[in-house]
């Protein structure tokens, strides 16, 4: 327990009694001996800054108490700032902000505004874009960064949120500065690396290098490994940027009191406030992700290297060839080595050196080195045609002269120019080719006889339709057309999602009848949704009213797709008036709505409605609705809505109290079975979401003489047993009374996995021997326990858990008792008591009790005994009991009793 | 938006061996968009590999087309698929001869041939489909587009002054996974994206040095190689057919992994889903502004010891082998969607994966209820269905050569950045780094010997 409190003695969740401790003495001296002895620049007048350290989750303490000393020290002893130290809310209001030159959050963590959060956060942006500055330390990016409290203007301001910190302090890691000659990092580290054991944070998306101008970051390589990390390596650990007028500066380091110890870390930090307060001028251009230092992999192979390949023949050394493939390729761009590497493989070549893989390899190593100039060029060339070269050396060679020849340059082979004929092509593939060209290029002028008029067959138009619509030439003309395929159905739509005017609409609805499948509305009703026109919804809509089954269905099928809630309120309007097919339309096109609203129309409507199609599609739209999303309102609707039914709606209207599963839906369960709607009720309850439903199918079951209901019932009770179990009662009935053997074997499952006393009892009375034993062992073994004193959680003597305790508080004494429900009786020879280090903390003697209840006990002889950790008591008597009350015969002073765990045995 | 009810209006008859794989939905269609019945799209197919099963046997089945010729350099290879196909029209009453080739150049020469389907290493892509552009035929190029850049430009200038109908089949476009994913994101409804993950494994092109052996008879290697380096055959590069059993049973295509023929898992997974990165960014036709190079090691394979990620000119990343898990977790993510490619804006989080549905963050976006006027995204359910629509009516097909070639540039700008281990700037209106003449060096590749005239 010792060990874990130091780890996080730094680090301890924020309490106000806490606020009170303070380091000791020595460390104070080891922050004051780090001060900086002198300031890089000097103020134009004394800065005021605002130290700001409250926090709403994890505290940093000893950073905290850090940073402010040294804030302190170096505003005194250099005279560069006065510090304002607050923790409080009403020093960082809007008003407040403008007499601050610079806010130093360190060590802020969580939702630290709350609960002025958008108003502060707010009037910081205001502050900083003003010409303000805002200088995080290390967990002051940890704040607004989770769902709960997400702030993304915050963050985003901040240039970065916490998202892990994949090294703690135990890890060493490496600091690599991309920027040793920033005024804020100049002359701080005598190398561009240092190591550190300070806590490293990984950032968010609020972070991007390309923000800011990140001057120091973790070196990955020489760090030790970690998965889960940023997918693009980039961990920055110092930051600045410009903001508005103002500035922020990010610096990771400044988890613990040991930062600060840290000279070169006050400097730093120093110097960025400097910067801050705008009295340190320094670069913010971002040094982009290709710019920064990165570990050369590959070494520069010598041509020694190289020729250790010489006798490569295939089927082995990969690993050396691509090392040397890889190698020359990265060091391409050095000129000097390429022209050696370059030099070398000629020679080799020429010489017919090693064997043919090897030379192989070598005109490869050509298309990295390139060749150097013409003369070299020549060569190679002719090196190309000498006899019996092999091909595998003769085509790489061939292909560096090549791109020498090019000069890296792309070149593109011109294509031959399309022949527009001088009249309209009669033949199909001609005029198809034709207008297919002329499609994806635009710039080609549409020969005079290229119109829709022109064309007979109907694919035809729909290819030119396609083209017009791609060369942005004046297509509307096709809207006339009444399309006699699926094909000219979706070139409208294309065309309509392009450029709609509404008799576009009315040409594609035209071709509903001509659509296949499904597939084929998808693409349509996809085009359709793309049109902007906002007249269009409505005007669609409407057409609902006198539309064909197969437009109906487009049209349904195009509504769906749309986010329709603002149509929600009027949807329904003009319902009673519309014709029974137009009232379908309507209903399919509400039901693509999730919304409660949806649910009150179709319900109002319902009762009223005399057509058994639509009345159907209203239910299963409602159906469709509650199974979405069911509100204790809609359930209100719905006993409304009953009440005032005749028997017929009575029933299906019942189908909904399963979905509230509430007290009020099981009483108007129970009300309509004794009304007469007997089945409907049994079904009704068999869905019904918890247990609550057991006792009234149970009660069902059990009155009615109907064998049918009977049976229905039973059914229903094995079916919510299965997912929710049984209690008691209903085990104790169901186990002895189910009609049907699969039934009685279900319930016998059903309650042996989850055991209570009475169905126990039921096995024991059906003779179920089987049954009762494997009942029994899935019986908890963890009893209830009580307690007299129960200084700790009684529950812990019995939680199945040898880690967790109960003690008394006080000493032994006689009278003092336990006692323990062990669910179902049992034979019990003996209690075992485990009392790990600590022996003394039981009565030497005891007096035990045992019984039905606690309320029939009777004694029974009873010894204690040690073993090892564990003291015995046993029971000579092995009594049968379910309660059993041990208590003290004795009385220890110093001593608590105590227990870990209690078996019964 | 209900489940979609696909029609399957015909099954497909696969033989026992030659499972048709996942490369496209194999729906077909009784459609006629006004073409006569008897005027059948003649198809021919090149490269009779692994990946060939499903658009051959979706084209056998669809009544719109016929299958018309097979080319492969392997003769074993023609001679199965060739008993196979005619079987299967048979067994349908229909009385059809396939014509089979080794050389495609005399294939292209059939003026009754009106389509290719290139499936055949990505070495030779470029040339097939300049060469069936100049010919007049429409093209169903498998990705990753080309081999290199230099390629992929000249295909699609080929393609764009011969009038013919281009798909590239990176058939995720055609997921309804991804495409809900690419048009919430393409509608601003995700805020500014800021990440992009796409979980694919990890393996950069490398030089393998296998060993070398006769070529067997029925192979024909030059055929094979091509416009690529030549080297003696070997099984990882060209797997012989099986005896007895699967005629498939065997590592293949391992050319994937060689550095000469192939460009590693960019190509092969990465062309899928930097595909659908570029398609939620808004970016097809267009590319990243940087690639960005860190060193790790891949503890899978010695030689590969960089990792690399893109940087877009507003500030979105695409991360390859990468799963968000930790962005995730916070949006309590449900972990049986599968996360393949994982779009995080500011405003909410999507994952995608074939076969399963796109998962959302924002629930009522996760039903797909879109405000009016969203950007278009085309639909397709079946990406060969798409492109003989194309075919058929001038559709525009899901994946033109242009947005082809932009995704499979990303996939080989990665690769050469892991080569040379530098970051590189790329500018997408020239198709070239910038300031760095030797990394462009490899943005072309000579065709060997004679090869470079079909170009």
């Amino acid at each position: 327990m010792k060990k874990l409190f130091t780890a996080f003695a730094a680090v301890i969740l924020a309490a106000a009694s806490l606020k009170a401790f303070t380091m000791p003495l020595e460390d104070h001296e080891k922050i004051n001996a780090a001060t900086p002895k002198e300031a890089p620049a000097k103020p134009e007048k004394p800065r005021k800054i605002l130290h700001f350290s409250r926090t709403q989750g994890a505290r940093h303490v000893c950073a905290i108490e850090g940073g402010k000393i040294m804030y302190e020290n170096i505003g005194r002893d250099l005279g560069l700032w006065e510090v304002v130290a607050s923790e409080d809310l009403a020093d960082i209001m809007p008003d407040k902000l403008a007499q601050y030159d610079a806010i130093v959050l360190n060590n802020t963590t969580g939702e630290i505004f709350a609960p002025e959060s958008e108003k502060i956060i707010k009037g910081l942006i205001e502050y900083v874009k003003n010409g303000g500055a805002i200088l995080g330390i290390h967990s002051a990016v940890d704040s607004y960064n989770y769902p709960q409290f997400r702030n993304r203007e915050f963050t985003d301001m901040m240039g970065g949120e916490f998202v892990d910190h994949p090294w703690h302090t135990k890890a060493v890691t490496t600091t690599v500065i991309d920027d040793m000659d920033s005024p804020i990092t100049k002359g701080i580290w005598s190398e561009d690396s240092f190591e550190t054991n300070d806590e490293i944070y990984m950032l968010g998306m609020s972070y991007n290098r390309n923000k800011c101008r990140v001057f120091m970051r973790l070196d990955i390589e020489r760090s030790p490994q970690r998965d889960n990390l940023r997918p693009d390596r980039d961990l920055a650990l110092a930051y600045i940027k410009d903001f508005g007028k103002g500035r922020i500066a990010y610096c990771a380091y400044g988890h613990d009191r040991e930062t600060f110890y840290n000279p070169k870390m006050q400097e730093l930090m120093m110097r960025m406030t400097l910067w801050a307060t705008g009295d340190l001028k320094a670069d913010t251009t971002p040094i982009p992700y290709g710019q920064i230092k990165k570990p050369v992999v590959y070494t520069k192979p010598s041509t020694k290297e190289i020729e250790e390949l010489s006798g490569l023949n295939y089927g082995e050394r990969d690993a050396e060839v691509n090392n040397v493939l890889f190698s020359v390729s990265q060091f391409s761009n050095d000129r000097e080595f390429a022209k050696k590497i370059e030099k070398f493989v000629y020679s080799q070549i020429k010489e017919n050196k090693g064997t043919p893989e090897y030379r192989a390899i070598l005109a490869e190593l050509l298309w990295a080195t390139g060749i150097s100039s013409k003369s070299s060029a020549k060569n190679f060339e002719k090196l190309a045609e000498q006899k019996g070269l092999d091909e595998g050396v003769r085509g790489r060679i061939s292909n560096a002269v090549y791109r020498f020849n090019t000069g890296n340059d792309v070149i593109i082979n011109k294509e031959k120019a399309y022949k527009i004929p001088g009249e309209l092509p009669k033949s199909g593939k001609e005029l198809d080719g034709l207008i297919t060209y002329l499609a994806h290029n635009k710039d080609v002028a549409m020969p005079e006889y290229l119109k829709l008029s022109a064309l007979a067959d109907e694919a035809d138009k729909t290819k030119l339709i396609y083209a017009l619509v791609m060369r942005g030439e004046d297509f509307s003309e096709a809207f006339d057309i009444k399309p006699q395929s699926f094909g000219m159905t979706v070139a409208l739509a294309f065309a309509a999602s392009n450029k709609y005017e509404p008799k576009a609409l009315d040409a594609v609805l035209a071709g509903a009848d001509f659509l296949p499948g499904n597939s084929e509305l998808q693409i349509i009703a996809n085009y359709l949704i793309t049109i902007k026109d906002e007249a269009f919804v409505s005007k669609i809509f409407n057409m609902l009213d006198s539309a064909t089954p197969a437009q109906s269905k487009l049209i349904v099928e195009t509504l769906g797709k749309l986010d329709l809630s603002p149509m929600v309120a009027t949807i329904f309007e003009g319902f009673e008036s519309k014709s029974p097919e137009a009232k379908m339309n309507l209903v399919r096109t509400a039901g693509t709505i999730s919304s409660p609203e949806i649910f009150r129309q179709c319900l109002k409507f319902f009762a009223a409605e005399k057509d058994k199609k639509v009345k159907g599609l209203l239910f299963r739209t409602m159906q469709k609705s509650a199974s979405e999303e069911f509100t204790p309102e809609m359930f209100a609707l719905v006993e409304q809505a009953y009440n005032a039914s005749g028997n017929g709606d009575k029933a299906q209207l019942l189908s909904f109290a399963p979905m509230a599963s509430n007290a009020n839906a099981l009483e108007m369960c129970k009300n309509a079975y004794r009304e007469g709607l007997r089945e409907p009720a049994i079904k009704a309850l068999g869905k019904w979401k918890n247990s609550d439903a057991l006792p009234a199918l149970t009660a069902i079951a059990k009155s009615s003489s109907n064998q049918r209901e009977k049976l229905m019932a039973q059914i229903e009770i094995i079916g919510i047993g299965s997912r929710t179990g049984f209690d008691g009662d209903t085990a104790e009935y169901i186990i002895r009374n189910a009609s049907r053997p699969e039934d009685k074997a279900s319930a016998a499952e059903i309650a042996i996995k989850n055991p209570t006393a009475k169905a126990i009892d039921a096995f024991k009375a059906a003779g179920m021997k089987k049954e009762m034993e494997a009942a029994l062992q899935n019986l908890s073994p963890v009893p209830n326990a009580f307690a007299q004193h129960p200084a700790a959680p009684i529950r812990d003597m019995a939680d199945g858990n040898p880690g967790t305790r109960w003690t008394s508080g006080v000493d032994i004494a006689r009278d003092q008792w336990i006692s323990f429900d062990i669910i179902y009786k049992r034979k019990i020879s003996e209690i075992e008591v485990e009392l790990a280090g600590s022996p003394n903390d039981f009565p030497n003697t005891v007096e035990v009790y045992v019984g039905d209840s606690e309320n029939s006990l009777k004694k029974t002889p009873a010894e204690v005994v040690r073993d090892g950790s564990k003291v015995i008591i046993r029971l000579s008597a092995a009594p049968v009991a379910k309660f059993v009350k041990i208590v003290s015969a004795d009385q220890k002073s110093g001593a608590w009793w105590s227990a870990y765990e209690v078996k019964f045995k | 938006m209900e489940n979609l009810n696909i029609n399957r209006r015909s099954f497909i008859k696969k033989t026992g061996a030659l499972a048709a794989l996942s490369s496209s939905f194999l729906i077909t269609k009784n459609m006629f968009a006004g073409t006569s019945p008897n005027e059948k799209i003649n198809v021919g197919v090149i490269g009779l590999g692994m990946q060939v099963g499903g658009n051959l046997w979706g084209t056998v089945s669809d009544s719109r087309c016929m299958l018309h010729s097979i080319c492969d350099v392997d003769s074993e290879r023609l001679d199965l698929w060739k008993g196979q196909i005619e079987k299967n029209y048979a067994d349908r009453g229909i009385k059809h001869e396939v014509k089979t080739f080794k050389d495609f150049r005399k294939m292209y020469k059939d003026p009754e041939l009106d389509a290719v389907i290139i499936v055949t290493p990505d070495h030779w892509h470029a040339i097939m489909a300049i060469q069936a552009a100049r010919h007049g035929k429409h093209i169903y190029c498998e990705k990753p587009l080309t081999f290199s850049i230099q390629e992929g430009e000249q295909v699609v200038k080929a393609v764009k002054a011969a009038g013919v109908v281009f798909q590239t089949g990176s058939q995720q476009r055609s997921d309804p996974s991804f495409r809900n994913a690419a048009q919430i994101a393409q509608a601003g409804l995700l805020g500014e994206i800021r990440e992009i993950h796409t979980q694919f494994g990890w393996r950069f092109p490398v030089h393998y040095n296998w060993k070398g052996y006769e070529t067997p008879a029925s192979i024909d290697w030059e055929m094979w190689v091509g416009p690529a380096p030549m080297r003696p055959w070997c099984d990882e590069l060209l797997a012989k057919l099986r005896t007895g059993g699967n005629p498939y049973d065997a590592p293949w295509g391992q050319w994937r992994w060689h550095s000469d023929y192939g460009n590693g898992l960019q190509a092969d997974w990465g062309a899928h889903h930097y595909d659908i990165a570029q398609w939620a960014l808004g970016m097809d036709g267009k590319g990243p502004k940087y690639v960005h190079v860190y060193n790790m090691q891949n503890p899978g394979i010695p030689e590969d010891k960089r990792n690399i990620f893109y940087e877009y000119e507003n500030g979105a990343y695409v991360y390859p082998s990468s799963t968000p898990t930790r962005a995730l977790n916070q949006a309590k993510f449900d972990w049986s969607y599968h996360p393949g490619v994982v779009i995080i804006g500011t405003e909410g989080i999507t994952t995608s994966q074939r076969g399963v549905p796109m998962w959302c963050s924002n629930p009522s976006l996760a039903k797909m209820k879109l405000p009016l006027g969203v950007p278009a995204v085309e639909t397709s359910f079946d990406h060969r269905d798409n492109w003989i629509q194309g075919i058929l009516n001038g559709r525009p097909t899901l994946c033109p050569a242009e947005t082809g070639a932009s995704s499979c540039n990303m996939c080989i700008m990665g690769n050469i950045a892991h080569k040379v281990g530098r970051d590189l700037e790329w500018d997408w209106k020239a198709n070239k780094f910038v300031g760095d003449t030797e990394a462009n060096t490899y943005l072309a590749r000579e065709c060997r010997g004679d090869w470079g005239k079909y170009m």
